[in-house]
């Protein structure tokens, strides 16, 4: 089953990225495409809305199985889409947000690289492109630090390069937490991760991110967050857990020491 | 998942085995309405705690749900971003509560 809901939609509040390219763009062709492309922006609206409303009823595991799978083939056919229409004028403004649009539809789908090399050629110097970099931090499939680099150097928004920055913390504090690796490629990941975020405090301080939050608090709390990330593997004690229940008592994770634990990081969203 | 964890807590019941949330619906001041409508039990921890990072930030959380399962010496045994299936889940707490009776809790 997908992950329903990315952290990158919780912290950003980007869970439908909608950039703009560099400058307008009014041929003809390229006012058909925008309107194509915002036809299928409503219908994932509409899919996402209708989904929403489907999971709050209540489901057997099966049921939520089939309205997983369902959902995720409305989504696959959106992206497929998109990305034909970008092929066709890939430059375009709304080539670019089709795309972005696109790439968190389309998990493991052909299309998915096709959406990703036509990012990479003609985007990475576009506003918004930041949000595609964060995006693919969470993606489990190929390697998108070059991506996020090309952002970070050509990119002229401090916006997207501030984003594409975050981007490769989190990929490489990602890989920091995998239980596949060598100990060595642990202390690399956490020396690449530590000076993203070092880089993102020092130069990007003041910048807001969605959150409404400067990237100096933002990373601090990462900076923070990375001295644990060794101990959240498999094999490793579970760090305590002080904090509070929804009736407000105060409990830990180690009264329940003697049991065993499943710990659901959840909400109702 | 409400439905599977709603069952497995009904079936390991008297078992050595608890089901603990981190909610992550901090502005939310339905949530707990929103609980006793979808019958959720079981206790949480609220994502946010004043003056600390969110536990969600304390432990990395890159996606939700993110699962952990600890085992009874408090050593953690999996974790699954989203859910890996009920059948995935129920075997591999199966085993551990096996476990439990060979290595007595230090």
């Amino acid at each position: 089953m997908r992950v329903l809901f990315l952290a990158a939609g919780l912290i950003m509040n980007s869970a439908s990225p909608a950039p703009s390219g560099d400058g307008p763009q009014t041929t003809p062709s390229a006012s058909s495409l925008a309107a194509q492309v915002g036809q299928l922006e409503k219908q994932l609206l509409e899919v996402k809305k209708e989904f929403k409303k489907q999971i709050q009823e209540r489901h057997d595991s099966a049921e939520m199985d089939r309205l997983t799978r369902e959902v995720t083939a409305k989504r696959i056919s959106i992206g497929k889409a998109l990305v034909a229409l970008a092929k066709q004028n890939p430059k375009d403004a709304s080539a670019l947000k089709a795309l972005v649009m696109a790439f968190p539809l389309l998990e493991k789908q052909p299309e998915q690289h096709e959406a990703l090399a036509l990012l990479n050629k003609h985007h990475t110097e576009s506003a918004g492109v930041g949000d595609v970099a964060y995006i693919l931090a969470f993606e489990e499939e190929g390697d998108h630090v070059p991506f996020a680099t090309e952002i970070v150097k050509r990119n002229k928004h401090p916006e997207d390069q501030a984003k594409a920055l975050l981007a490769i913390g989190m990929i490489h504090r990602r890989r920091l937490g995998q239980d596949s690796g060598t100990d060595e490629d642990r202390t690399r990941s956490l020396a690449e991760a530590r000076k993203a975020f070092e880089r993102l405090k020092s130069e990007y301080a003041n910048l807001k991110t969605k959150g409404n939050r400067t990237y100096a608090e933002r990373v601090d709390i990462l900076l923070a967050g990375l001295a644990n990330v060794a101990n959240l593997r498999v094999g490793k004690q579970a760090p305590e857990i002080d904090g509070e229940d929804l009736d407000g008592r105060t409990f830990k994770l180690s009264d329940y020491r003697g049991k065993v634990v499943l710990l659901d990081y959840w909400a109702h969203w | 998942m409400f439905p599977h964890e709603r069952s497995l807590v009904k079936k390991l019941e008297g078992k050595p085995f608890v089901l603990l949330g981190v909610n992550g619906d901090d502005d939310d001041p339905k949530v707990k309405e929103k609980n006793s409508k979808q019958q959720i039990t079981w206790r949480s921890f609220k994502n946010s705690r004043p003056g600390k990072p969110s536990l969600a930030d304390e432990w990395n959380i890159d996606a939700w749900p993110t699962l952990f399962l600890v085992d009874h010496h408090g050593i953690i045994r999996n974790r699954w971003e989203g859910s890996p299936g009920d059948k995935v889940i129920d075997e591999a707490i199966d085993q551990l509560l096996d476990e439990i009776g060979k290595t007595p809790a230090k």
